[in-house]
């Protein structure tokens, strides 16, 4: 083993130094790999493990579906429905990698395949989706708005570049427009109860953390909090769908044949204080979003107020009974039609002599209103004025509700209290004067109006429940039950509203005829006509008021809102099971209203052949299609707004025009 | 006498830790994504590994002298039988198929070259500043150095010249036409990168060699100046003579953020995936970025990373540490075993080590471009564990016969 001859001792430490110095080289280097290593993840780390997140966790929120409104028989009013989106990337779908564990490299071109899939779960031609996927840049389209039990089968399908979203559609049965209001793009409400009630119709939108793989696979991430989106809660109004659409479908009747500029509905329990309908025409169509506009879309019942004219006799009446105790037969003198006030005079539209203190209210005279009025005196009647419930709002709870105005005591001018006996100097909402109205039938108790009935968790569970509320009382229930008999029943049995009369059942109420201020005068002549009455007078149930604005040419009360009122008030008995019992009818007048158990018929042109068939089965009425099958609506049998009987046969034509159901 | 230490604990155990090490970076950079098998291939070589360590261990150490020629011979006639019989994969024709396994030649030949450059230079009869002798050495590594070349495989051919130089001059060469021959080939190489950098480099030689003989004489200054007209060919048809892959290397190593989705990926990755370890390191198969397969190769050349994010700074350190205590240990034995074929073989061995560690870890840290340099020991590839074992056997021989060879 010695064969080696060492190395010579003069060149030893000449080799030694060299060696030395290699491994002192060495070790510095690998020393400043530990130095760089220590400055990479020590004083670096914290911003590179951000970076790290970023790149392989991916939030995914998932919107929740928003809560059901439902009306007092739990009918859908606005629902939620998901459906499905589907998208591809088609550089990733040209280039798909073979699958995993074939031992094959490279890709393949896999659109054709995707094409035949999709041809075949949502109809279409395969050329159709060949084109969209051959597409050179941006994202592929291969669906939109398709509904979930369709798209099932192919979010199943685990696709190589092809993904897809969950959206929710609300969809509306579109009555109650402006009550029920508008959801924006990202499921927020923007007006209406949509916008009251958001926080409880939202929901909580559920976040996914995913962890994304280099080559884009995602899965749940294991350690992270996911959270399921949790449904809305349902609200439950008071409304009645079909007194709502009975309503509705008399102010659009009222609109188009007075041509009037706008019309408004309300219906209203008496003793509870709910509103079973609350209607305004013009309206829109709450499923095409285009027909939007903001005049269609005020709810004028609470955020319009308007000089209310005679129905406002009402204070007038009350403060007479109870402060004057004035009776219906006591005689009063009415100026044969003309009474100066200072500079001004009132007049009333036919001239009275002496005439009894009921025939002043059947009549309607200004004049009595105004001199009664002043006899009271200004802070009696300013007490009960405040008293109904004018000036402050009625705390219905809907967005964009008028207190109306009432003068103050002191701001008061001679001409104010005259002027108020009758109507004027005072603005109120169309909700104020029927609330005003219903405290009299309901013996003198003034009710909060209330329009949501129960908020409930998605599983039934109630969270929250209105209750009746007692406001005030006004007046006694003595005075409030002799203004009932001796006046408003009087105004319908023989004065200036017999045609608001419904046949079997007692009424009453008032009319309305103001002339409205524009431009700062009443001399345009425009007025605003208007029944508010409530049945039957005996044990009042319901309270009525129908609005109609610059009716042309008739424009009296008596002839413009007294009819219609007969006319909601008959039909919404005629369906309703409910009411008929309530007002405990004898069997002959039931045959009567047999007669009149009709629905009208909506419009249904431009919705699609699933909406119109819907809205239909809801009204009672059967729908039969002819032409295509797919599409939408382009006419009907029988006209929109014509009363037909129940269980009716609507034959619509469909036709595949390319006219896409905007959401937004 | 006390009975001296047979087995080289110094040097074992950190080769076993690194082993380990190796064994868990590969056993999580394949965790999930149904590749699990590499991992207990992996386990296969290294006990192959084990036995081919026994083996040399237990075998006279005149035995490899004598055959290293031999060795080196079998090992050409590989790299050429590779070259027509291989498996190309990603381009390169670096294995062959035998019974089941893919085996690099490459790994090996460059042991079976040390042994024979070691044998050469070891030879009494050898004369290194001779110039027919000088040139046998540099024939002796460049014969393999090409044929890996032709593959072609550019990082194994770079290793297969790291230790020319080293066993050179422990061979006595004169350091000094060493600095003449190599400053063209560095400047050349620089041309590549940067013309600004090559400027820098000439200067700094210049320097260098008037220091050496207080003037600059004219054979250095041509010298420079045909290393810098190399440089700026190089320079100029950098994009015909490199593969644009390469080029894009070079840029990206400039300004790894220039391409951030394309070849800077790797370095990003890398770097994102080192960083968010941390101090301690996500843990043992929770490293988000290998589990989640962001880093490129990272069972392979990218293994730092994974042992970086899962283990942290106080993991990586450790594995760096016991590459330094191997590569001090062999150093140390090359100053106690005075028998030049032994000190030219751990020589060679030390600077094909450090090489590895140093451009692998390097470039995984971002410090030098991306070159396909396994991480010794701890990578997934059998042929390069194999034969690393088989040169720490080797050494461990040494190591037991340190007397018999003078110590």
């Amino acid at each position: 083993m010695h064969d080696e001859p060492n190395i010579p001792s003069a060149e030893e430490s000449l080799f030694a130094r060299r060696i030395g110095g290699v491994v002192l080289g060495f070790v510095l280097f690998l020393a400043g790999l530990v130095a760089m290593l220590f400055h990479i993840q020590i004083i670096e780390g914290s911003g590179y493990r951000d970076k790290a997140a970023r790149q392989y966790l991916r939030e995914v929120t998932s919107v929740a579906s928003r809560g059901d409104i439902l009306d007092r028989r739990g009918r859908m009013l606005a629902e939620s429905i998901e459906s499905v989106s589907f998208y591809a990337d088609p550089r990733i779908v040209r280039r798909t990698p073979h699958p995993r564990g074939k031992g094959r490299h490279g890709t393949f071109d896999n659109s054709s395949h995707i094409a035949s899939l999709f041809a075949r779960h949502l109809g279409g031609s395969r050329q159709s989706y060949l084109k969209e996927l051959r597409k050179s840049r941006g994202v592929a389209v291969l669906g939109r708005k398709i509904p979930i039990a369709k798209a099932m089968a192919l979010m199943h399908e685990k696709i190589p570049g092809v993904w897809f979203d969950r959206e929710h559609q609300r969809y509306y049965l579109n009555v109650a427009a402006q009550l029920i209001g508008v959801t924006n793009s990202s499921n927020h409400g923007i007006s209406g109860i949509e916008l009251k009630l958001d926080r409880e119709l939202r929901g909580r939108d559920g976040t996914t953390v995913y962890q994304r793989t280099a080559t884009g696979e995602k899965f749940p991430a294991p350690d992270a909090r996911q959270q399921e989106p949790l449904k809305g809660k349902t609200v439950e109004l008071t409304i009645d769908g079909d007194i709502q659409s009975v309503v509705e479908d008399e102010l659009a009747g009222i609109v188009s044949k007075y041509n009037a500029a706008a019309a408004t509905g309300i219906v209203m329990e008496v003793k509870t204080g709910e509103i079973l309908a609350m209607a305004n025409s013009p309206t829109f169509n709450l499923n095409n979003r285009s027909t939007w506009t903001p005049e269609k879309a005020r709810n004028r019942s609470v955020t319009d107020s308007f000089e209310p004219g005679s129905t406002f006799k009402i204070v007038m009446a009350a403060a007479a009974t109870d402060e004057l105790h004035m009776k219906a037969g006591d005689m009063v003198f009415a100026h044969n039609g003309t009474l100066p006030v200072y500079r001004l005079k009132i007049t009333d539209h036919e001239p009275y002599g002496d005439i009894s203190f009921r025939e002043a209210i059947m009549y309607s005279s200004n004049i009595v209103a105004a001199k009664i009025a002043m006899e009271v005196g200004g802070e009696k009647f300013h007490e009960y004025v405040r008293r109904f419930g004018f000036g402050s709002k009625t705390g219905v709870g809907l967005i964009g509700e008028l207190p109306g105005k009432v003068k103050p005591l002191k701001e008061w001018s001679g001409t104010t209290l005259p002027w108020m006996g009758y109507g004027y100097e005072v603005m109120t909402t169309p909700l104020q004067i029927l609330q005003a109205y219903a405290a009299v039938a309901n013996g003198g108790v003034l009710m909060r109006p209330r329009i949501i009935r129960k908020v409930r968790e998605p599983d039934g569970r109630v969270v929250s429940e209105s209750k009746p509320e007692e406001v005030r009382r006004v007046m006694s229930k003595r005075s409030a039950d002799y203004l009932s008999r001796e006046y408003f029943r009087a105004v319908v049995d023989s004065g200036t509203a017999v045609s608001a009369a419904i046949r079997g059942i007692s009424v009453a109420g008032k009319t309305g005829t103001a002339q409205r201020v524009t431009d700062g005068s009443y001399r345009s002549r425009v007025y605003v006509s208007s029944f508010v009455g409530y049945f039957p007078v005996e044990d009042p149930r319901y309270a009525i008021i129908v609005l109609v604005e610059d009716p042309k040419p008739a424009y009296y009360a008596s002839t413009v809102a007294a009819p219609s009122f007969s006319s909601i008030a008959s039909r919404m008995i005629a369906c309703s099971g409910e009411l008929q019992q309530n007002l405990s009818m004898h069997s002959a007048e039931q045959e009567e209203l047999r007669s009149i158990r009709t629905v009208a018929v909506p419009e249904l042109a431009g919705m699609s052949a699933d909406d119109a068939k819907r809205l239909l089965r809801w009204l009672g009425l059967r729908m039969d299609v002819s032409g295509e099958r797919k599409g939408f609506v382009v006419a009907q049998s029988i006209a929109p707004g014509s009363r037909v009987e129940k269980k009716r046969t609507i034959t619509v034509t469909i036709a595949d025009q390319d006219m896409e159901r905007r959401t937004m | 006498m006390k009975k001296q230490q047979a087995v080289d604990f110094w040097l074992l155990l950190p080769l076993g830790g690194l082993i380990v090490f190796g064994l868990l970076g590969v056993y999580s950079a394949t965790n999930g994504t149904g590749d699990t098998g590499l991992f207990f291939r992996q386990l296969t070589w290294a006990a192959v590994g084990g036995a081919a360590m026994l083996f040399v261990y237990y075998n006279d150490v005149r035995f490899f002298k004598e055959s290293a020629y031999g060795f080196y011979i079998l090992s050409m006639v590989m790299l050429v039988a590779v070259l027509v019989l291989g498996t190309k994969v990603a381009g390169q024709t670096s294995w062959v198929r035998i019974a089941g396994f893919s085996f690099q030649p490459s790994e090996i030949a460059k042991m079976a070259t040390i042994l024979a450059l070691a044998r050469f230079l070891s030879s009494d009869n050898t004369d290194i500043n001779s110039l027919p002798h000088l040139v046998t050495a540099l024939a002796i590594p460049l014969l393999p150095a090409v044929l890996i070349m032709l593959q072609p495989d550019m990082g194994t051919t770079l290793t297969a010249l790291s230790f020319i130089a080293p066993m050179i001059i422990m061979a006595g060469f004169d350091i000094y036409i060493l600095m003449l021959l190599a400053f063209p080939l560095v400047l050349l190489l620089t041309g590549f990168i940067s013309i600004y950098a090559l400027a820098g480099m000439a200067v700094v030689f210049l320097l260098v060699l008037a220091f050496q003989h207080h003037k600059l004489k004219l054979h250095q200054m041509v010298t420079v100046v045909l290393g810098c007209i190399g440089g700026l060919m190089a320079n100029r048809f950098a994009d015909v003579i490199l593969k644009p892959h390469q080029l894009k290397r070079i840029q990206t190593f400039l300004d790894p953020m220039s391409d951030p989705q394309g070849a800077g990926y790797n370095v990003l990755q890398a770097k994102i995936a080192i960083s968010s370890g941390g101090v301690f390191g996500k843990g043992f198969l929770e490293g988000t970025q290998t589990q989640l397969r962001f880093i490129p190769a990272q069972w392979t050349d990218f293994i730092f990373c994974v042992i970086a994010e899962e283990f942290g700074f106080i993991g990586a350190s450790f594995l760096i540490l016991l590459f330094a205590i191997v590569i001090v240990r062999l150093i140390w034995a090359i100053f106690s075993i005075k028998n030049r074929f032994v000190e030219l073989t751990l020589g060679g061995f030390v600077s094909l080590l450090l090489v590895h560690v140093i451009i692998n870890i390097g470039m995984t840290l971002g410090l030098i471009p991306v070159i396909g340099v396994p991480l010794p020991f701890v990578s997934y590839g059998g042929s390069s564990l194999v034969g690393n074992m088989i040169m720490v056997g080797l050494a461990l021989n040494f190591f037991h016969n340190r007397r018999s060879l003078g110590y």
